[in-house]
């Protein structure tokens, strides 16, 4: 079967990686083209209606964080100006993507080098994801972890 | 090749006996270019700069015979000098002019030659010091001798002109005015003005049209793709969308493992 060319629109690298990942493993074959990425979900939403005029000519998957909206169909609502085209996929992350990484906890303890047992059973309840995450990161036994992902201030 | 067929198949056998001839294309070479000279003396008046500031301050760097064409500009003063004395002194008061509202504490440019004969620009610099003293082109900041060199260019000759990154060195506010300024400049001798550029604030400008860019994409050694930005739908599409060109054109010529680049240690 022809691989299918997919556009992505993110807010950050790790929303980046995270699509990359989850195409990956999809049955379905994916070409990743052009990245939207400018840091932050204000561009994501400007940007919404260009990317869904996109969409017209190959698929556009976007990710972005819920934040401090109360729940996904209400921020589609507030960012979608004209309909949804089919080929334009628009998916929320709950309440942040890190909480999506938070449920990996086997294979976010071996990457953070952790001594204890991560156990996030139900992460997207979880008020501040990134805050759990940059937590884990501090505790890790390999310094450069610590050095390269929590910034003290 | 044209059409399939094929017209010219070098080296051939006399370029073997003779490889001088190797030195110059088939294009350069005057006994075999006769019918088509017209178009290799344009080709040859076109204008290339990409001025490199620290070859500028400091000429000993530069092997200044090799440098044939002047693309760095290591001979711009010397292009400069040569210019009569009234055009030369009309210019550089305009660059001036417009220097003056990019870097407000340069005043009263100037040329100058040394007590060896050797071209100088000269400016005040007016700063808390009542007497600032004079300062050359040795001083000069990076961005100010890069925005000379463009507006100079861009004052001097209607030929084809290929401007290489002219962002370098300038602050992005400036880059941002860098399309309407090169337009305007050209725009009264109808010259074409060729710029390449990965500046996200120099194709944020609203002035540029879909028909205006071409997209560069390196295939190794196979060459490189060149695209109209115009006959690109996805652009298309994203332009109707409201966003700019910057933010359309760009993301499409980003290498695709760029994300990876910070792991390199």
């Amino acid at each position: 079967m022809r691989s299918i060319p997919i556009y992505l629109a993110v807010e950050d690298d790790l929303s980046e990686w995270m699509l990359r990942r989850t195409l990956h493993d999809h049955p379905i074959d994916f070409t990743i083209g052009p990245v939207f990425k400018k840091g932050g979900f204000g561009y994501l939403k400007k940007k919404t209606p260009a990317f869904n005029e996109l969409s017209k000519a190959a698929p556009v998957l976007m990710l972005t964080d819920l934040d401090d909206c109360s729940c996904p169909p209400e921020l589609l609502n507030k960012w979608l100006t004209k309909p949804k085209n089919p080929n334009f996929m628009l998916r929320v992350a709950v309440r942040e993507v890190e909480a999506w990484l938070l449920g990996c906890d086997q294979e976010l303890r071996d990457f953070l080098s952790l001594r204890k047992v991560v156990s996030f059973p139900n992460p997207e309840t979880l008020k501040d994801p990134k805050l759990e995450l940059l937590k884990l990161a501090d505790s890790s036994s390999r310094r450069i972890i610590r050095k390269a992902i929590v910034r003290r201030d | 090749m044209e059409n399939g067929s094929l017209i010219v198949n070098r080296p051939d056998k006399d370029d073997k006996l003779d490889e001088l001839r190797l030195t110059e294309t088939h294009l350069e070479q005057i006994t075999a270019n006769r019918e088509f000279r017209v178009l290799a003396e344009e080709f040859q008046k076109i204008l290339y700069l990409h001025l490199v500031p620290q070859l500028l301050k400091f000429p000993q760097l530069a092997n200044r015979d090799a440098a044939g064409e002047d693309p760095f500009g290591i001979r711009f003063l010397d292009r400069l000098m040569e210019t009569p004395e009234k055009t030369r002194r009309s210019r550089l008061k305009k660059i001036e002019s417009a220097l003056r509202l990019a870097v407000p504490e340069l005043q009263e440019l100037r040329d100058v030659r040394d007590e060896k004969g050797i071209p100088h620009l000269e400016a005040v610099y007016q700063r808390w010091r009542p007497k600032a003293g004079r300062q050359r082109e040795d001083q000069f900041s990076d961005g100010t001798l890069r925005l000379i060199g463009l507006l100079w260019t861009l004052l001097d000759g209607d030929n084809l002109l290929l401007l290489e990154e002219p962002e370098l060195s300038l602050h992005s506010s400036i880059v941002a005015k860098l399309p309407e300024i090169i337009w305007r400049m050209q725009r009264a001798k109808k010259r074409q003005v060729l710029v390449s550029s990965h500046s996200a604030d120099l194709f944020s400008d609203r002035g540029i049209s879909a028909e205006e860019v071409a997209l560069l994409k390196p295939h190794g050694s196979e060459g490189t793709e060149v695209e109209l930005a115009s006959e690109k739908e996805s652009i298309r599409l994203l332009l109707e969308g409201g966003m700019s060109m910057a933010e359309a054109a760009l993301p499409m010529t980003a290498p695709d493992s760029v994300s990876q680049l910070t792991f390199f240690d």
